[in-house]
């Protein structure tokens, strides 16, 4: 065997110029499909975050009408026992509840048919870092505060700016008309078209209050530790323990958004094109080296099997030459594909169009894209290019085996 | 062959001649339909009752109106609605909250909005039309002898500001209303308003009672009753201000 292994080893050198090229395009191909893979990882990682972090959760909790309806009425009750009841769990990453409504907003020259998020204000930012994307003022602070955060688009059509006042006017849950004072506190840049243009928060308690609707929510945002299936399994039944036998329905967001869902499955399946596409390139051009230096070598097989060698020792010689130029291509592929993903990690692909960000739904994704490398993504091209190859030569050994050695001296 | 025609023409005369005097007494029928409980200026206290899926509650409530043009209502009760405001002077409506102490003008974007958590839109507030002027009419029924009912068909005039595609009126023989339905575009009734309770008030009859029903939402209403009701009071017309609105 391992007189094998060192002709083997001598045959990948004997014609150094094919076996470099060979051997440089596997590694091209183990690096593209690193980058790309971790490229494409990083994008979906991004809308996941994006979707799951600003608008779904990974759990939800809803009045059963409420997804159908989305009427005010329809509430789950004790939201904040089954926030809190949420957090003591080790499988919840976070949770943010909220309530919504309709109201008229404004001053006295100016009045807008607004929706009301109400949001308990710290949750809210650990969830989805609404903070940092205000362009005045400053985040919702305590409950009774009466303050208002507006959509920018919004607060331009009232022409208000903070410390300014507005009124709301609502048709509150028990048949009033609520109506209170805020005073703009901040002034928001959401990226969600919709927010943005007819979208105020507030504190839910404040909210609460308006519509006669006291610690009452449409729904619990809960995020699990992770996006794997696992960890989603793990937060929907933590969530259901802490809803106990409330009137409300837990539903994952494949349930809530399966368009959605069916965008992340195509990932994995994009995926798997890709990479298949790259280990065929990859083993074609396995099998035409080696199927070259086969045929050359025809002189060469049949005095070895003159002299004793066995058709599976000649299988056994050419799949070791795979082996040998398979091992070196997949490690100058890692080291380019590091490389690659470094590059990618770091910097980025920039997708602006015209330096705008891109939408996603309604949301407004972040134009520059960063690779995000997870062991998956290194292991499965090397294998699978090393695999490959393997593969690709095992027709050139056997036409190498089949050589008779009468026929192979003679045509020499 | 011209005798013929000639009694023919006769026998039609007596038809033609009743129908025209049907349309001035139909004319004047729908005039006093749009102008009931209502006189070129009235003050009235009403209390309304207004039941949902969600809600039932009672307001009291009082109104002043000049004419069509002008109306002002405030909430007496409840407690934590009361001095609630609304406005109307032309098609302009504007609400005053006490509690805030600030008056919003209602954009034309949310007319079809409810009122006060009634079944009524704010549409109904300031809508202008008269069955008397911006339909045209059928009559489907009429009474004889002081026994049935009028039953008046109406389409509104294609220049109308009107948004139903028909209204049924059903008038008793003595002149007073008993209910309009209100049909949309493609026939469907889309609420009722029923009147009720006839007595007599600041010397007139009318009906104390208006029930409003949605035909979407079975079980709920809106029922206004006049608890009472002054007509021809002197109301001076800085009432319709803003700044009486405060």
């Amino acid at each position: 065997m391992s007189t094998l292994l060192a002709m083997a080893w001598r045959n990948v050198f004997r014609n150094v110029r094919r076996s470099l090229l060979t051997a440089t395009a596997m590694a091209l191909a183990v690096a593209i499909v690193m980058g790309i893979g971790a490229l494409q990882h990083g994008m979906f990682d991004q809308m996941r975050d994006l979707m799951i972090g600003e608008k779904l959760g990974h759990v939800q909790v809803q009045h059963p009408d409420y997804p159908v309806g989305r009427r005010l009425h329809d509430t789950v009750p004790e939201a904040g026992a089954v926030v809190e009841a949420l957090e003591r769990e080790p499988g919840v990453a976070r949770v943010a509840s909220r309530l919504f409504g309709s109201a008229l907003l404004g001053t006295e020259r100016k009045t807008e048919g607004v929706q009301l998020h109400g949001v308990d204000p710290v949750r809210e930012d650990a969830l989805r870092d609404i903070s940092e994307k205000l362009t005045a003022g400053s985040w919702l602070g305590e409950a009774g505060a009466h303050g208002i955060v507006l959509g920018d688009e919004l607060a331009r059509k009232l022409e208000v700016q903070v410390g300014g006042e507005l009124v709301a006017v609502t048709q509150a849950a028990d048949g009033s008309m609520g109506n209170e004072l805020y005073t703009v506190v901040g002034i928001v840049d959401t990226g969600s078209p919709s927010v943005d243009r007819a979208g105020a928060f507030l504190h839910r308690a404040d909210l609460g209050e308006l519509l006669v609707l006291p610690d009452q929510v449409h729904e619990i945002v809960v995020v699990a530790r992770d996006h794997s299936d696992a960890a989603l399994a793990v937060a929907l039944e933590a969530t259901q323990g802490a809803v106990g036998d409330r009137e409300a329905t837990v539903r994952s967001w494949k349930e809530v958004d399966p368009s959605t869902a069916q965008i992340f499955d195509f990932q994995a399946i994009s995926q798997w094109i890709l990479m298949f596409f790259f280990y065929g390139v990859s083993g074609v051009g396995v099998v035409n080296t080696l199927l070259m230096s086969v045929l050359e070598r025809t002189r060469e097989f049949g005095v070895m099997r003159a002299i004793g060698l066995r058709p599976t020792g000649v299988v056994a010689l050419v799949v070791l030459e795979a082996v040998v130029l398979g091992t070196f291509a997949v490690l100058g592929g890692a080291v380019l594909g590091g490389l690659f993903d470094l590059y990618l990690v770091q910097v980025g692909v920039d997708f602006s169009v015209h330096g705008e960000g891109f939408a996603f739904g309604d949301l407004t994704m972040d134009p520059v894209v960063h690779a995000h490398v997870t062991p998956t993504n290194v292991w499965q091209p090397i294998a699978g290019i090393f695999g490959f190859s393997v593969l690709a030569a095992i027709w050139p050994a056997v036409r190498a085996a089949r050589i008779q050695t009468i026929d192979a001296l003679r045509e020499a | 062959m011209k005798t013929v025609l000639s009694s023919l023409l006769l026998l039609l005369l007596p038809v033609v001649a009743s129908a025209q005097e049907t349309a001035a007494e139909i004319e004047a029928l729908l005039r006093k339909t749009d102008d009931v409980a209502r006189g070129d200026s009235s003050i009235a206290t009403m209390e309304m009752h207004v039941k949902t899926a969600s809600y039932e509650r009672t307001m009291k409530m009082k109104a002043w109106a000049q004419g069509t043009d002008r109306t002002l209502v405030r909430i007496l009760e409840p407690a934590k609605d009361a001095g609630i405001a609304t406005l109307k002077v032309d098609e302009n409506l504007w609400n005053y909250l006490p509690k805030v102490d600030r008056t919003m003008k209602i954009p034309s974007g949310m007319m079809g909005g409810s009122w006060m958590g009634s079944h009524f839109t704010n549409d109904d507030l300031v809508q202008e039309s008269r069955l008397s002027e911006d339909f045209t009419w059928t009559v489907d029924a009429r009474p004889s002898g002081g026994e049935g009912q009028w039953t008046i068909a109406l389409v509104p005039k294609p220049e109308a500001p009107v948004v139903w595609g028909k209204v049924v009126v059903e008038i008793r023989a003595d002149e007073l209303p008993i209910r309009t339905t209100y049909y949309d575009e493609k026939g469907k009734v889309v609420r009722t308003m029923a009147f009720e309770d006839y007595a007599a008030m600041d010397g007139r009859t009318v009906p104390r009672v208006m029930r409003l029903t949605p035909a979407d939402k079975p079980g709920e209403f809106t029922e206004m009753r006049y608890v009472e009701l002054d007509f021809g009071a002197d109301i001076p017309t800085s009432t319709f201000t803003l700044q009486a609105l405060k």
